[in-house]
């Protein structure tokens, strides 16, 4: 029932490291830009950019509700973009909220952050520990 | 230089085992992590960045955290309370601090006291209490640890469900914090308990942890 000193010197040295793990300031930059890159395409009109930044789960599942390509369905959508007011990451997922209300969720995918959900908002008297409501998700 | 190993074996072959496993559990757990992702359609990550993940520091510090716990209760604990017959007690009639004669201090310090010891005073006291207080210190960091870590993973989580991140006061009045935390404590509890009864009744010849053999059932603080 003794520790030895060194096991005990040992695990207040590796506790330092203990708080790594969050999202770094790289990570928030790329998911931000992709946001960004979804929104100004959306407003430029280019939906087959917009469609590029989903995943490809997400941009199947639009293409199966919507019953025709990416992008035809994805302005269908009626999503509002706004100014990114946060972006929060945690391990390999991300979430940007925009100024008008609506989040974006993201998955860092193997060839970088994809949307996986977009146009999502809480729901008037749903408990805050209920997903959001979104307009597309994978 | 053979004269080292032999008189810390104990040590040394905890603190390899210790870095074994922990190896072991960083290879393990970074094969876990992929899986996982690659059932997501996410990225899988290199080894580098799981080993300064919190997926992996959180599964480290919530097993850190209760087995400090349990040794800060059992220093604490077997201050204040006794078992008839067990090797994990001291002999009935002696709960509490105990005497100076008892403790060596004061006047019954030894030439080969610790110099804290021999000191007297505030110094004396802090020694005297230096092993709960750092037991105590490297659980509640590691609980904090377990806490901070945790939250990131349970955020990942969260954002993979479409559900908003939760701030630290908040995690931590989670159930997944608490089963985290429980599921652990528990384990510790019953093995502590376990070593406490069972080491009235059963032997280990050699073992310090043990009676001798022989030694009665009713024989208290005993140690073979």
């Amino acid at each position: 029932m003794h520790a030895p000193r060194s096991l005990i010197a040992c695990c207040a040295a590796l506790l330092a490291g203990a708080t790594t793990g969050c999202g770094g300031g790289e990570d928030r930059a790329q998911a931000r830009g992709v946001v960004a890159r979804f929104q100004a395409a959306l407003e430029g009109d280019r939906p087959g950019i917009a469609c590029r930044q989903l995943s490809a789960a997400a941009r199947a599942q639009l293409e199966e509700q919507a019953g025709s390509s990416c992008a035809r369905a994805l302005p269908e959508l009626g999503l509002t973009p706004g100014a990114v007011v946060r972006v929060e990451v945690f391990v390999t997922n991300a979430k940007v909220d925009a100024a008008g209300g609506d989040s974006a969720f993201l998955d860092r995918e193997p060839t970088g952050w994809k949307l996986s959900a977009v146009g999502c908002r809480a729901v008037d008297g749903k408990p805050r520990d209920r997903p959001l409501d979104c307009a597309l998700k994978a | 230089m053979r004269r080292f190993p032999r008189e810390n074996g104990l040590s040394l072959a905890f603190g390899a085992l210790f870095l074994v496993t922990l190896g072991a559990q960083a290879l393990v757990g970074h094969a876990d992590f992929n899986h996982d992702q690659v059932a997501h359609q996410s990225e899988t990550v290199s080894l580098g960045r799981y080993l300064t993940s919190s997926a992996f520091w959180v599964d480290v510090m919530e097993n850190w955290q209760s087995e400090y716990l349990q040794f800060t209760l059992f220093v604490l604990g077997t201050v204040w309370l006794v078992q008839r017959g067990s090797t994990e007690s001291k002999p009935l009639g002696k709960e509490g601090g105990e005497s100076d004669e008892d403790q060596r201090l004061g006047a019954h310090v030894r030439p080969d006291s610790p110099a804290w010891a021999r000191a007297g005073g505030l110094r004396t006291a802090l020694y005297s209490n230096s092993l709960l207080a750092v037991m105590a210190l490297v659980w509640v960091a590691s609980w904090a640890g377990q806490a901070v870590t945790g939250r990131v993973e349970y955020n990942a989580r969260q954002f993979e469900h479409q559900e908003a991140a939760l701030t630290l006061g908040q995690y931590v009045t989670t159930s997944d914090f608490w089963n985290r935390t429980l599921q652990n404590w528990q384990s510790e509890f019953l093995a502590v308990g376990s070593m406490v009864v069972l080491s009235v009744v059963l032997r280990q010849r050699g073992s310090p942890q043990s009676k001798p053999v022989g030694a009665s059932h009713a024989a208290t603080g005993a140690e073979g």
